[in-house]
């Protein structure tokens, strides 16, 4: 609402009673709302603090220290990460999980792109619906339940994924026992259960494209591959952008699936870093080194996903 | 009379372990010193001694059907002793070494029972801990109450207690029941396959032919489960061959030496032939058995319960462990010891002395408690014998040639080790002599 | 213009996908089936891919090894605290956010959004040892309190508030209404969309966690569903896996019905907030 042009200051709206100067009130009810402010944002402030940004320091500082958690802390400085770039089972650890990352974003653009593609089509509704489904549902299971569903599954005596393959003729390793493919089996698994989220992220970008683009290029002759490579990646690409980093951010902080099935082994070959804080922290009990090498995931995530921003300036297109 | 004595019953399943986490040297040096003036009085069976009463928590490993029978008999204890209230916690584990990784992580966590169930797997590595309350004074205390105790129970046990798992003038463990392994096997199959039943003489040529024998006859049955456990698989295979993990005291590994390469070679064998299931997966022997679809499995006195659950026990028998080289079976007891940090010490110890009991003794065995018997009135009376498969004498008998199951002060991690070797090896993935080659730097390194 | 090249091939594709969808489902049915197939016919090889002989036997069995309706409590008292915790104190702090001027209002949420970037584990060790110092090991409130936070939902929430109309807020203020009577009456009626998002977001999140409670919770009584199922099978030792099955059926199937229930709003609020499961 206006205030009658050209008054003095001194008419304000009168909000709560009482003879009110311009400024003065202007101040109490900004006082007010800074008050009602503060007060709001104060249970999640207090959670945030306590939870978040302290903890955050608290690493910070704990990588500082060796510390047992029933004995004394002792400071030591930078050692957990001068130990940290010795340490092979924390490197091992750490090429796992990019490995492990590696191929999950391939694997989930590689195929989510094509599945979204087939599924933007014309199609029987039923059929598009069953599909959606039944793709998008496993996202939604626990870990545990499918971490356990899949152990069996792989089981050599009685599962069932060892015995179709053996009757194919086909020499079927102990999935889950075997170094060369327990982390293969790990990322098949994890792909199962969430590329039903790269999928809808991807059927969302592409239903979003203008469809007289298309008739545009259709217009000037161009070949559907010709369409898809000027007119779909372009226009889809801050979304395969947007997909591979979640992607990368999750696959990057596997826990689960090594934990419930493998234990980090057979001889540490499906060991994902996030497993690793989680022995030396709740096994080891080595409170400062743990908070160490967290404090490395956090920095290599930062780092990945600044590089991706750079690189995606190149390549993604945005209207 | 010296009252050093440790005994651990190794309940460890014959299945397949996940990965312990316990691997650095990192210990939970909770080294609170205890004060051992607790008691002065005398006490004297019943009601317990004065300043017993309270709460006592125990922590031990089993899982759920095994804990049906241990709250049977802890339920003896707290009617025998009402003003003790008994928490007994379980700890479902595929190994010892992950036993002591939960109890661990709970004792840091700042729960710290009073007594934990500990194995001769574990023994040392607790006692080096320093976790575990010496209990020479309440011994020598109570003397006249534990001498039925000391009278009966196998001398063996107090020998290797005393050089072994218990080294030094400080008792820490009391031994109670044991466990050794021998063949299970199911009469049925053998007779439909056309074998003859295997005996105590029988040798790893006679235990092959006939394994052989059993899955050319009969498809989709197997002759033996051979699974990556220590106590269960590796030991008794290395020593009926002659060999061993360690040397008899426990100070330097043997496991490269060239009895137990070919022991290795022999089980892997077994899987390569498909006269054993794959390890690395979820296999149970016991359902596998009673379903006519496995000839034999190793065990000690664990498997009774599994067995009378499934209603197989007439149709169970039991032999020693076939002979290579000799006879062979791997020894392991079980103690409870008192925790340093324990707040119920003398609630605790009234534990100790039911749990080495005449009575709390027969009523574990008639329950099929999972370990045999260590006096030997009760191992060979009815109450052991009664609805357990024939031939359980021999898992008793086999005292004689047993040897203790290797396990210093890092034994957590050393077991783990041998377990995920063994697994390599079974599933193919290793070279028996290279990967224990390997072994024996590991466990050198360890000790 | 489709030639029938064209639309054979569209069919070929079509089935393909059909392919693509029971494969997708195989898995689940595979466990639901060993769920209710007798013991003798379960886990057979060559897999049984039809009902026959079904029973209902295994499902008792699991409440005889652990206490499956205590998961199943726990598991709704934690989900329902935090999922209204996180609306409660979201929709608070984004109102300030949005509406409201105040000294430090900028540098305030750029902090919180900078916390987005953190992962989880970082702040797990202190968050541990905190949590331990209060004696709140093995307990609910250890597990609920870190997430009554959520910078995310405080974010999408501001978003959203930035596109109200100020007009209704404007008009709810001049009938004397304070900052909270405009939240309850104007704000949170207007706001469906993304708190429906959130709550569905949050709640999924909270009910399937693993790796938190797994951390916090060792007593089986005070176990949440995923931590307990992993316990029912370090619990089981002999027997065939039925039980287990029956045990993560009982967890699937009502995550199923509701999911065919309400297939679009939940894919939606998760796509919209971002996060992989």
């Amino acid at each position: 609402m206006a205030r009658p042009l050209g008054s003095t200051d001194q008419r304000l709206r009168p909000v709560h009673g009482g003879a009110p100067t311009a400024g003065r009130d202007r101040l109490t009810r900004r006082c007010r709302d800074a008050l009602a402010a503060y007060a709001f944002i104060s249970p999640a402030y207090v959670l945030f603090l306590v939870f978040l940004a302290g903890p955050l320091l608290g690493a910070i500082v704990l990588s500082l220290y060796s510390w047992q958690l029933l004995g004394s802390s002792e400071f030591i400085g930078l050692d957990n990460f001068r130990t940290l770039a010795q340490d092979d089972v924390a490197l091992r650890s750490i090429g796992n999980t990019f490995a492990f990352t590696f191929w999950s974003v391939v694997l989930h653009i590689g195929l989510g792109l094509p599945l979204a593609l087939a599924v933007n089509r014309a199609m029987p509704t039923i059929l598009s619906y069953v599909l959606r489904a039944s793709v998008f549902f496993p996202m939604l299971v626990s870990w545990a339940a499918v971490s356990l569903i899949w152990k069996y599954i792989l089981d050599p005596n009685f599962g069932v994924i060892n015995y179709y393959l053996e009757r194919l003729g086909i020499a079927a390793p102990t999935f889950l026992v075997d170094p060369d493919w327990a982390m293969p089996a790990l990322i098949v698994v994890d792909l199962w259960k969430t590329i039903g989220f790269t999928f809808i992220i991807l059927l969302a970008g592409l239903q979003g494209i203008p469809s007289h683009l298309y008739d545009a290029a259709r217009v000037d002759g161009a070949s559907a591959v010709q369409r898809f490579w000027n007119v779909t990646l372009p226009m889809l690409s801050p979304t395969l952008f947007f997909a591979t980093i979640i992607t990368f951010i999750g696959a990057f902080q596997i826990f689960e699936p090594m934990f419930i099935m493998t234990g980090g082994g057979p001889k540490d070959s499906t060991l994902s870093i996030v497993m690793h804080i989680y022995e030396t922290a709740f096994r080891r009990f080595e409170m400062g080194y743990a908070s160490a090498l967290a404090l490395v995931v956090f920095v290599v995530i930062m780092i990945v996903t600044l590089v991706q921003l750079r690189i995606g300036r190149y390549w993604v297109h945005y209207e | 009379m010296q009252a050093d004595h440790l005994t651990t019953e190794t309940g460890s399943q014959a299945g397949p372990s996940r990965r312990g986490f316990l691997k650095g040297a990192a210990g939970i040096g909770i080294g609170f010193a205890a004060s051992l003036g607790a008691a002065t009085s005398c006490s004297r069976g019943g009601g317990g001694g004065q300043g017993s009463a309270g709460k006592v928590t125990l922590v031990y490993s089993g899982d759920a059907e095994q804990k049906k029978i241990w709250e049977a008999l802890f339920d003896d204890f707290r009617k025998e002793h009402p003003d003790i209230d008994l928490e007994a916690k379980n700890i479902p584990s595929a190994s010892w070494s992950e036993f002591f990784d939960t109890v661990s992580v709970q004792i840091a966590g700042g729960q710290v029972p009073d007594i934990v169930r500990v194995a001769t797997e574990g023994q040392r590595l607790f006692a080096s801990r320093e976790l575990v309350l010496p209990i020479d004074e309440y011994i020598e205390r109570d003397k006249e109450e534990l001498q039925p105790y000391f009278d009966d129970v196998h001398p063996n046990l107090i020998t290797w207690t005393n050089e072994l798992t218990s080294p030094g003038d400080e008792t820490y463990y009391l031994p109670h029941g044991f466990n050794t392994m021998c063949i299970h096997y199911n009469v049925e199959v053998f007779e439909r396959a056309g074998v003859e039943e295997p005996t105590d003489d029988w040798t790893w040529e006679d235990f092959y032919n006939a394994a052989q024998t059993i899955v050319a006859k009969l498809p989709g049955t197997f002759a033996m489960d051979v699974p990556p456990a220590y106590f269960g698989s590796v030991m008794p295979w290395l020593l009926t061959n002659g060999a061993s993990t360690m040397n008899a005291d426990w100070t330097a590994s043997t496991v490269a030496s060239p009895e137990a390469v070919e022991a290795a070679e022999f089980m892997r064998s077994l899987v390569a032939e498909g006269l054993s299931p794959k390890p690395g997966g979820e296999y149970d022997p016991f359902t596998a058995m009673a379903q006519g679809k496995l000839a034999m499995v190793g065990g000690g006195r664990w498997p009774v319960i599994s067995l009378r659950n499934l209603k197989i026990v007439d149709k169970v028998k039991i032999v020693a462990w076939p002979q290579a080289k000799r006879k062979g079976s791997p020894v392991g007891w079980d103690a409870y010891p008192i925790m340093k940090e324990a707040q119920n010490k003398e609630g605790a110890w009234e534990f100790v002395k039911f749990m080495a009991g005449k009575k709390a003794t027969r009523r574990f065995a008639e329950l099929a408690g999972t370990i045999v018997p260590p006096l030997r009135s009760v191992a060979q009376s009815e109450a052991f014998f009664d609805n357990a498969p024939e031939g359980s004498e021999k898992l008793y008998e086999a005292l004689e040639y047993a040897t203790p199951i290797p396990s210093p002060d890092k034994g957590n991690v050393i077991e783990q080790d041998i377990i995920d070797t063994f697994e390599q090896i079974l599933v193919g993935n290793s070279e028996p002599q290279a990967a224990l080659e390997e072994l024996h730097e590991k466990i050198e390194s360890n000790l | 213009m489709s030639s029938s090249r064209q639309i054979a091939g569209r069919w070929l594709l079509n089935a393909a996908l059909v392919v693509l969808g029971l494969l997708m489902f195989a898995p689940f049915y595979w466990m639901l089936l060993n769920a209710v197939l007798p013991e003798r016919l379960a886990f057979k090889l060559p897999p049984i891919w039809w009902p026959q002989d079904l029973t209902l036997d295994h499902f008792g069995k699991v409440f005889e090894l652990i206490p499956f309706g205590m998961f199943v409590v726990n598991s709704l008292k934690i989900t329902a605290i935090v999922t209204v915790g996180v609306l409660v104190t979201s929709t608070l702090a984004a109102y300030a956010f949005a509406r409201l001027q105040f000294p430090g209002r900028d540098v305030l949420f750029i902090v919180l959004l900078a916390s987005l970037m953190v992962p989880g584990q970082v702040t797990v060790v202190p968050t541990f040892i905190v949590l331990r110092t209060l004696g709140l090991v093995d307990t609910h409130e250890a597990v609920y309190l870190p997430q009554l936070i959520n910078v995310l939902g405080i974010f999408l929430l501001r978003q959203w508030f930035l596109t109200l109309p100020r007009e209704l807020e404007d008009a709810a203020r001049i009938d004397g209404a304070g900052h909270v009577g405009i939240l309850r009456h104007v704000v949170v009626p207007l706001s469906g969309p993304p708190l429906a998002a959130l709550a569905i977001f949050c709640s999924q999140q909270a009910w399937n966690d693993f790796f938190w409670p797994n951390i916090m919770l060792s007593s089986p009584e005070k176990m949440t569903l995923p931590v307990g199922l992993v316990y029912l099978q370090g619990q089981y030792g002999t027997g065939s896996p039925v039980v287990i099955f029956a045990a993560i059926a009982m967890v699937v199937v009502p995550v199923l019905i509701l999911f065919l229930a309400a297939q679009r709003p939940i894919t939606q609020s998760l796509a919209l907030t971002g996060l992989r499961g």
